[in-house]
């Protein structure tokens, strides 16, 4: 495998908008039912298989309360494990399995939303959706689970038992966004987790698994009648208002330290961050722009040619750019020898110099948006591709007929536009980087 | 089916195979007349094809002392042509909005690119010529020598539990070459040389010993002399390449435990790997039944294991069975477990040995019998939901030698098979108990 993005990073279930282009024939449907629920569907003939995405819009862990960090993620963990009496996930897994929905139901909580996903053959769509209705509308918490999830360590608190770039990605959050909700990680903390009740839990539930932020976003081949039917009858009777505070913007402290945390390791691993800008900003595009010939696209990118290709210092070395709704990085990471992580660092903040000060040639920049253009309809080449890129496009904001004016509006934007946003928006002095590794002095 | 990419980290539990039949997928294969077996899968969703070109060699057909070097080579496949020259090829997949990338197995090895379909043509064009005109200077050499040393840092050396894999395969196999790690030892990847990585490819690249599979939005008769434009001009190897494999001699007895205590490890497990024919020494039957006890001893939601340790006992957090019959040679059937208290390791393991031993004297249920059958019906249903699923099905099974007349009668074959094959195949497998058992110790740092 000649490459692979560092993973554990803090980009998770961040938006991959960072894809593009116009694909014009996607036939949208988008309701919002009686019962309150908003749902998107695109029907597909050419698949047996039903694709159903839906998540909870702005119930992430950003809601859990301070002191109780980890809760938003417990209770949903805690809606798969069931128990007190008889009815347990194993007997709900196996339905599921025997269903044909192989891979079960699957969830992740980012720092905005809760989401759900399962896919099952159409002749078992209403089956598969009342074992889905059982696990989220008649819920069991039961102590001891509880008392089991929280004894287990959130990912990548503990220095000694986390990946290098796992750890440094908890630190950096940490460092750029508290006492923002943003700076812990959804599965929270020791703490957090330890001083949750089972009332907590409950209480939890009832605030975020409710109708009216509750979004579908389904392909395959079913009528739309069929399909409100299931999803009402499912979940129609789950409280309509969710109650969630109210998150205010996150400051970005940015201030372009280097911050180490030693640790004996064959390797160092790095991640880097500066603010950036929200998805809504008419800089976004050009800005992306910018992040693909930095360090956004394997192989070509600046920062691959000059620090694999040509020091050969790292095997893979990747930027990107993320956005929450309360905030907006331009992160990046690498793992390198120790003894080569301060060439690659101060190598980094050259480049970023270089491209604020002297801008992109016109030759990256066609290319990059010839590139970003073209691999665009890559999103939609799968059912699951589709449902999540425009359950993405609902979730940030955006309409999901974004779909079909993304290319159009990639295509405006002018070198000038680029190497403006390069300036302004670039800002090296406050790259910030947290090194996770053994170095030289 | 199905494959080990580079980083051979965990459980080859998780591998869950798919063969189906042929109306399935609607595919269209035929030969070249220079050997280039072809497969196309035609599939309208949207306008994008994935373009992959596998080459029936692997790691395991490294010469000695140069372990890792088909690997290797993958990474120097991207260096350039006198056509194409230095990263023409990356640079135009890039700029055209494609995504590629390779992998190298034990057994074989795949470049491939999802692009919109109208770039097919180019796709087309530069893949056919790096199967003969590949450029390596001696400059490449050295530099990519770091790079995969840094992959090899970064995906085993930095991993305790994959240096406990590799550690485990070492004891597995004595001499048949699965027992080195598919990326090669930091000694010997040190030691490759431009004429070693050039003479691997002369000896294995060339149209005779690759397989072509395209899926995506094509039109087969537009798409068929295409690719005899681009690829069946290349001229033949003079001879085919042959695979020449150690045979694994017989442990007579001897058994070994393999231990890693690291604070790095995530989670505390042992894996039992017991000697298993493949789909070559036993038949696509055989591989079929052996897959099915697989899944009735080891599913990870209705198998026995997990009812008994998970659901049960409440001793495991997952307890899980694999097969990898679908490799070149025979490798192994897995037993593994994961206690929730590390204390417990020996008590969970003598729980799946009394699970075994039950299993070695009553045999199977019908029911459980049917239940694992009737996943493999929607397995086919899901591979076709992806356009480098579908085509990865393809190549992953073509290139280790099984016939599309396998993949046509595989599930066919699944469907036949009885109570008693499955028992008769968990005796001759369990009885003799495990050849290697490995440990992972999460170890307190001070």
């Amino acid at each position: 495998m000649i490459y692979a993005r560092f993973s554990s990073l803090i980009v998770c279930v961040w938006l991959c908008i960072s894809a593009t282009a116009v694909f014009a024939d996607i036939p949208i449907q988008e309701w919002t039912t009686a019962k309150k629920i908003h749902v998107i569907f695109v029907p597909d003939t050419s698949t047996d298989l039903i694709s159903v995405n839906f998540s909870f819009k702005g119930a992430g862990s950003k809601t859990d309360p301070a002191g109780k960090e980890g809760l938003t993620s417990l209770m949903v963990n805690l809606l798969f494990e069931r128990t007190v009496s008889g009815s347990d996930k194993f007997g709900l897994q196996k339905k599921l399995k025997n269903l044909g929905v192989l891979n079960g139901l699957q969830y992740g909580i980012d720092p905005d939303n809760i989401h759900f996903s399962f896919k099952c053959p159409k002749e078992k769509f209403k089956d598969a959706f009342e074992v889905v209705k059982t696990i989220l509308v008649t819920p069991v918490f039961d102590a001891k689970e509880l008392a089991k999830a929280k004894s287990s360590d959130p990912s990548g608190t503990r220095l000694a038992t986390s990946g290098e770039q796992e750890f440094a990605s908890n630190v950096l959050l940490k460092k750029l966004f508290s006492p923002h909700p943003y700076a812990i990680r959804s599965t929270g903390t020791m703490e957090g987790r330890q001083a949750i009740t089972l009332e907590d839990i409950q209480n939890a539930y009832k605030e975020r698994i409710t109708r009216s932020i509750l979004v579908f976003s389904v392909i395959g081949n079913i009528s739309s009648q069929a399909l409100t039917t299931s999803i009402e009858n499912s979940f129609g009777t789950l409280p309509e208002q969710a109650k969630l505070p109210v998150i205010p913007q996150a400051t970005v402290k940015d201030n372009g330290e280097i911050i180490v945390i030693p640790k004996e390791t064959e390797q160092g691993g790095v991640v880097f961050a500066q603010a950036s800008i929200p998805l809504s900003s008419k800089d976004y595009l050009p800005l992306l722009i910018v992040n693909d010939i930095m360090g956004g696209k394997p192989f070509t990118s600046r920062l691959w040619q000059d620090i694999r290709e040509n020091q050969g210092l790292v095997y893979s070395i990747h930027t990107n750019l993320a956005n929450w709704d309360q905030a907006s990085l331009l992160i990046g990471g690498f793992e390198s020898d120790n003894k080569t992580v301060k060439r690659v660092i101060s190598t980094i903040r050259e480049e970023w110099k270089n491209m604020q000060k002297n801008g992109v040639t016109e030759a990256e920049f066609t290319a990059s948006k010839k590139g970003l253009k073209g691999g665009f309809v890559l999103n939609f080449a799968t059912p699951d591709g589709i449902a999540n890129y425009l359950l993405r496009c609902y979730l940030n904001g955006l309409s999901t007929h974004y779909v079909n004016e993304r290319n159009k509006l990639l295509e405006a934007v002018s070198l000038e536009e680029v190497n403006r946003v390069a300036q302004t928006h670039l800002a090296p002095e406050k790259l910030t980087f947290v090194v996770v590794g053994n170095l030289p002095e | 089916m199905k494959y080990k990419i580079i980083t051979v980290l965990i459980l080859t539990l998780l591998a869950s195979r798919v063969l189906s039949a042929k109306e399935h997928f609607n595919y269209q294969a035929y030969e070249l007349e220079n050997g280039l077996q072809v497969v196309i899968i035609p599939n309208a969703r949207a306008p994008v094809v994935y373009h992959s070109l596998w080459y029936k060699v692997g790691s395991a057909d490294s010469p000695a002392l140069k372990s890792g070097i088909a690997h290797f080579l993958e990474h120097l496949m991207f260096k350039g042509t006198a056509n194409f020259p230095k990263d023409t090829f990356k640079r135009t997949i890039n700029d055209l909005g494609g995504e590629q990338n390779a992998n190298t197995s034990w057994d074989r090895t795949v470049y491939f690119v999802t692009i919109a379909k109208e770039h097919l043509p180019v796709v087309m064009e530069m893949e056919a010529d790096r199967m003969q005109n590949l450029l390596i200077t001696e400059e490449d050499v050295i530099k990519e020598k770091e790079v995969v040393l840094q992959e090899r840092r970064s995906t085993v050396d930095a991993k305790p539990e994959a240096r406990l894999f590799e550690a485990a395969n070492a004891s597995f196999f004595w001499e048949h070459p699965y027992g080195k790690p598919i990326i090669g030892y930091e000694e010997e990847i040190h030691q490759y040389t431009q004429a070693d990585t050039f003479n691997f490819y002369k000896n294995w690249y060339g149209p005779n010993n690759a397989i072509l599979v395209i899926a995506g939005d094509v039109n087969v008769e537009a798409l068929k002399p295409l690719i005899q434009r681009y690829y069946g001009h290349i001229p033949s190897s003079v001879a085919k390449p042959v695979r020449h494999r150690a045979v694994e001699p017989t442990h007579r007895g001897a058994t070994a435990k393999v231990e890693m205590h690291d604070p790095q490890i995530g989670a505390s497990f042992f894996q039992r790997l017991y000697s298993a024919p493949n789909f070559r020494q036993a038949g696509i039957h055989q591989e079929a039944v052996l897959t099915l006890l697989q899944d009735i001893l080891g599913d990870g939601t209705f198998g026995r294991l997990s009812k008994a340790l998970v659901e049960n006992q409440k001793l495991a957090h997952f307890a899980a069975a694999g097969y990898t019959g679908y490799y070149y040679d025979p490798y192994s059937f897995t037993i593994t477990g994961a206690p929730i208290n590390t204390a417990d390791m020996l008590l969970v393991e003598a729980s799946v040995e009394a699970e075994v031993r039950r299993l070695i004297a009553e045999g199977i249920t019908q029911k459980e019998l049917d239940t694992a059958k009737a996943q493999w019906t929607y397995e086919s249903q899901y591979r076709r939901d992806s356009l480098n699923g579908i085509a990865n099905y393809f190549g992953e099974n073509l290139s280790v030698g099984y016939t599309l007349a396998d993949l046509d009668k595989w599930l066919a074959s699944i469907q036949q098979i009885t109570t008693q094959e499955v028992w008769s195949a968990a005796k001759s497998i369990l009885s003799a108990g495990p050849l290697v058992t490995l440990y992972t110790y999460p170890t307190v740092q001070k």
